[in-house]
């Protein structure tokens, strides 16, 4: 069985969502978006369970287009860790 | 995730086109399945899928083929994994032989763990000039799909007519 490593993908992480976030709409609109996302979700930041940033990432993609996009690629890398961690050997 | 090969991919121009077709929504795509099934017959393909390039991720957006389940869970993988990115700086359909030769792909998980091998892919081009995603065949083994090429930029051609006429039939 294959290992997880040999996907190359790490743990997602709230910093790294929040830059690719900050790429496309820029670092305060991604700051205060995710921020607010994290507020309606009743969370708190850092968030760091893959389950709960896939929750944000659902959220950033109601609030605008380019938000849709980048929160639907968040989507993609979070399951696609949460599927690895699952199916593969640790 | 930053590929400085193609910069193309944070386009905010290209992004929102992609946003407009609604190319990144999760829904199902019916009117493609022909379409893929044409591939994978006239090609001779395990695979073909039609996939959709966002910023950090590609998504399927029709396909046919045993996909690992963990990909047809994900519907999609990180973008670092997508074949048809060339596409975006190419703009012509193009084929590869063999992946486990080829620098930029050959440590590609798809390749050295899920075992692609070949590929031949073509462009999604809008009506505005943008480059949404590919139309792609695949195979498990090294091969040349050079004759097939016209034809596959027909079949993506036609896939993005249907693309934009979905998305006019959604706003009206």
């Amino acid at each position: 069985m294959a290992r997880i490593e040999e996907f190359g993908q790490d743990v997602p992480t709230e910093k790294d969502a929040v830059k690719a976030l900050a790429d496309l709409i820029g670092p305060q609109m991604a700051e205060g978006l995710w921020g607010l996302s994290v507020q309606a979700l009743g969370l708190h930041r850092p968030v760091t369970a893959p389950s709960d940033l896939r929750r944000v990432a659902e959220h950033v993609m109601e609030v605008g287009e380019l938000s849709r996009v980048a929160g639907r690629s968040l989507k993609v890398r979070i399951i696609t860790y949460e599927a690895l961690a699952r199916t593969v050997q640790a | 995730m930053r590929l400085p090969a193609y910069p193309q991919l944070h386009d905010p121009g290209r992004l929102r086109e992609v946003a407009r077709l609604g190319v990144d929504r999760e829904v199902e795509r019916a009117y493609l399945a022909d379409i893929v099934d044409t591939v994978a017959d006239r090609l001779d393909a395990p695979f073909a899928i039609v996939t959709g390039l966002l910023s950090d991720a590609q998504v399927f957006l029709a396909g046919r083929g045993p996909v690992p389940a963990w990909i047809a869970e994900v519907g999609g993988t990180p973008i670092e994994w997508a074949f048809c990115c060339p596409l975006l700086s190419e703009r012509a359909a193009r084929t590869v032989s063999d992946f486990t030769t080829e620098p930029e792909f050959r440590d590609n998980p798809l390749v050295t763990v899920e075992g692609i091998r070949s590929y031949a892919g073509a462009p999604l081009i809008s009506g505005s000039g943008l480059v949404l995603g590919g139309l792609c065949a695949l195979d498990v083994r090294p091969r040349q799909f050079g004759t097939h090429l016209a034809e596959l930029q027909e079949l993506a051609d036609e896939v993005v007519r249907r693309i934009e006429a979905e998305a006019e039939a959604s706003a009206a």
